[in-house]
């Protein structure tokens, strides 16, 4: 098998030697053909080497890089997001479906990424990177696209064209606007957490709804909803008030 | 038929020829009424009325005892009493030495018949009783004839009233009538001592004065010439009232009055006196919020401390940088530089205990909190691999002083200097320096670097992430606020933006000001 080219960008050396010494000895598929530590010389080299992978830390100097990534427009390279801490832009990263490490990097979360790189390997970065680039904007609109990974590859589906994700155990089940459902092998807690800027709202254990989608509530010891296709949904009885006060807020 | 005797009363009885013993006084009675008994007229209750030498009583033969006795009445006592008659209504007519009196039945008042009843003058007589239940009284030199019904019903003899005489604080007073002719008298504040006389119109005999003042007095009260005076009238309008009385005690129908006002001072007055409550109501209130206030203040003052303070740990605990020291530090065993692994290791946790224990207190001993600086900034170096100098200069004034500053106050300003100063810059001998000195009661902190200066590096900032905000800096402020306002000091934060000869940004200067503890 071909060894896969990596390339590891970070404005600190300690963290890169952390790195490459890693992936030198845990991860022998990659092989590592450049280290920059500073943005400007990680554009030129991921130019000139065309990587497969890209390790990408997004705290630098002058350029973060989220910032570098917009300078390399025709990229094909996967890239797999290395950070210190970064709250918002970890939502951004999984509404997106990139891979992240959080430093100090454990190995196995190391070799794993890896792994599901190689799996999924399907080259979808550039439309992965218009899903990035629009939810690290600041005003969020059910336009925004979510990508999905599917037994396929990438799906990269619309948020206003989801009605309502259930959970079963570790899948969760989309309930699309079409009346489709989409199995995916993520958790619920995940879409809540990547949603819930989204006006998402998980009114029960089991089920995350759009709330742009809710016709009427019947009340109850914790009620009902019922959504625009029909679906009856119940709401917790301790999710309850906060749930009303979301949709009347007054 | 019955007889006077001197000891008591004996009744004749015709068929035997006897007299027989009714009663006879004892001991005290004895000496009152056993004087000698002048007439006897008996009432239809077959009660014997008695005219003595001393005056009238009423004699009951059933009970064997006197039920009426006016021989120490204050108009008869002790007069002497000729005749006595009982009229249809049981009022007795007396023939007294003083003149003509009668006893309403009805009342038990004694009244004199005088001259108004049509008496020629006040001269005794003898009674006899008409036929038509009329009266005749034989007086010297002329007979009286009259219905004691019609006379006795009569309407009360009008005795006028009338004050004739006023006085506020021992000076005359004319009365002032007010549009409904009420007569009024009106006492300047302070001036409430004042008298009053008042003339009783009966020439014959004693006159008797009564007085009332509305809204003081119940009822009427007896006084003895006419002449009234009043003390400390508490301010108000009254009103006194004046009658006349005869001598035995009948008032009369007719009165006078005055209106009397005293006027209050003005510190008396109503309004005044609401004046005063609501002041004193409305500075109770301000006094309550105003502490209400203070104490909202003080919580929300104490409650901003704890919040900066919380804030300020966080700030300095930055997970950027814990963490990318912690991947520091892993790349060191990586090399296996375990050397170097323990030493920053090391530095990391004294750092680390450092802050967590000037988390407790508010001030540290400077020593403790440049020992901190030194550790932050090693590891800062260890994280951007040396990329710059590190020049600390302490006063030695300070060093062997006992002083305490707030822990980690200058912190995210050099933090600031390192990641927006000099990280960004790619220029040789990048430094920073720290200067720390005693300035009179302040100490100053001067953390300079020559990285690529603040309009440059929120450029780049703006460019990666709009939406992030460095608190770090903010809070140090805050921080320094408080203080202000706790040591009544004037610490302050200068940041100066350097260029070099070529007008080039050059770097930024920040000088601190913190008031010496």
């Amino acid at each position: 098998m071909e060894l896969l080219k990596a390339i590891l960008v970070d404005d600190e050396p300690n963290s890169l030697q952390n790195l490459q010494q890693k992936i030198a000895e845990f991860c022998p598929e990659i092989k590592v053909v450049a280290t920059p530590n500073k943005p400007e010389e990680a554009i030129f080299l991921i130019r000139h080497h065309k990587p497969d992978i890209i390790f990408l830390d997004i705290e630098m100097p002058r350029m973060n890089g989220f910032r570098m990534l917009e300078e390399l427009e025709d990229i094909d390279s996967e890239i797999i997001f290395t950070t210190a801490y970064n709250h918002y832009a970890i939502d951004a990263i999984r509404i997106s479906a990139f891979d992240y490490l959080m430093k100090p990097i454990s190995v196995e979360d190391l070799q794993n990424a890896v792994t599901r790189l190689i799996e999924r390997h399907k080259g979808q970065t550039h439309e992965k990177l218009s899903v990035l680039r629009k939810s690290l904007q600041e005003n969020k609109s059910q336009d925004d696209r979510i990508a999905i990974p599917t037994g396929e590859g990438m799906e990269f589906i619309n948020i206003k064209n989801i009605v309502r994700i259930e959970s079963s155990s570790n899948y969760s089940k989309l309930h699309l606007l079409s009346g489709q459902t989409l199995l995916v092998t993520r958790l619920l807690k995940d879409f809540e957490e990547m949603l819930l800027p989204y006006r998402f709202y998980r009114v029960h254990h089991s089920h995350l709804i759009n709330l742009t989608y809710i016709q009427k509530y019947i009340r109850g010891e914790g009620g009902q909803v019922v959504m625009q296709n029909g679906d009856v949904i119940d709401v917790a009885r301790r999710k309850k008030d906060e749930f009303l006060k979301l949709i009347a807020p007054n | 038929m019955f007889q006077r005797v001197v000891k008591g009363f004996f009744k004749y009885d015709p068929q035997s020829d006897r007299f027989i013993s009714l009663f006879r006084f004892q001991g005290k009675e004895l000496e009152k009424h056993s004087n000698s008994l002048n007439s006897i007229s008996e009432d239809n209750n077959g009660v014997l009325w008695i005219a003595s030498y001393t005056g009238v009583f009423a004699f009951d033969p059933k009970e064997k005892k006197v039920v009426k006795d006016y021989t120490n009445n204050e108009l008869l006592g002790g007069v002497e009493v000729y005749g006595i008659i009982l009229d249809e209504q049981q009022n007795a007519w007396l023939d007294t030495e003083r003149g003509v009196f009668y006893i309403v039945h009805a009342t038990g008042q004694i009244r004199q018949l005088t001259i108004p009843e049509g008496l020629r003058n006040n001269s005794n007589g003898t009674f006899y009783q008409g036929s038509d239940h009329s009266i005749y009284c034989c007086v010297e030199g002329y007979v009286i004839h009259f219905h004691p019904s019609e006379l006795l019903n009569h309407p009360d003899q009008k005795i006028p009233v009338h004050f004739s005489d006023a006085s506020i604080t021992d000076s005359a007073y004319f009365f002032h009538f007010t549009s409904t002719g009420q007569k009024e008298m009106i006492a300047t504040p302070g001036k409430n001592r004042f008298s009053l006389d008042f003339s009783v119109m009966n020439y014959d005999g004693d006159n008797r004065y009564y007085y009332k003042l509305d809204g003081v007095m119940n009822g009427w009260q007896r006084n003895e010439d006419g002449h009234l005076a009043f003390y400390n009238l508490s301010p108000g309008k009254y009103t006194l009232r004046v009658k006349g009385g005869d001598q035995y005690g009948n008032l009369t129908s007719d009165e006078d009055d005055v209106a009397i006002i005293v006027q209050p001072f003005w510190w008396q007055t109503n309004w005044f006196k609401l004046l005063c409550i609501a002041l004193v109501i409305s500075f109770t209130t301000y006094l309550i919020r105003r502490r209400i206030i203070q104490i909202r203040h003080e919580a929300a003052f104490k409650q901003k401390i704890a919040e900066t303070e919380m804030m300020a740990l966080r700030s300095q605990m930055n997970p950027h940088f814990i963490f990318n020291s912690l991947t520091s530090i892993e790349n060191f065993m990586m090399q296996n530089e375990k050397r170097l692994a323990s030493s920053y290791l090391n530095k990391f946790a004294r750092l680390i205990r450092s802050i967590l224990d000037s988390s407790r207190t508010e001030l540290i001993p400077l020593a403790k909190d440049i020992e901190a600086l030194r550790l932050y900034v090693d590891l800062e170096q260890l994280r951007f691999n040396h990329k710059f100098f590190f020049d600390l200069h302490i006063d030695s004034v300070l060093l062997n002083g006992d002083y305490k500053v707030p822990a980690m106050i200058i912190q995210p300003y050099v933090e600031n200097a390192i990641v927006h100063g000099l990280a960004h810059s790619e220029r040789d001998n990048l430094t920073l320096t720290v200067s720390i000195s005693l300035r009179g009661e302040y100490i100053h902190y001067s953390i300079l670097d020559n990285g690529v200066g603040r309009q440059l590096s929120s450029q780049y900032n703006q460019q990666n992430k709009p939406r992030h905000k460095s608190v770090g800096l903010s809070i140090s402020e805050e921080r320094i606020h408080i203080l202000n306002r706790k040591q009544n000091a004037k610490g302050n934060v200068t940041i100066t933006d350097l260029f070099d000869e070529n007008s080039q940004p050059s770097g930024t200067k920040v000088d601190i000001l913190i008031k010496a503890a």
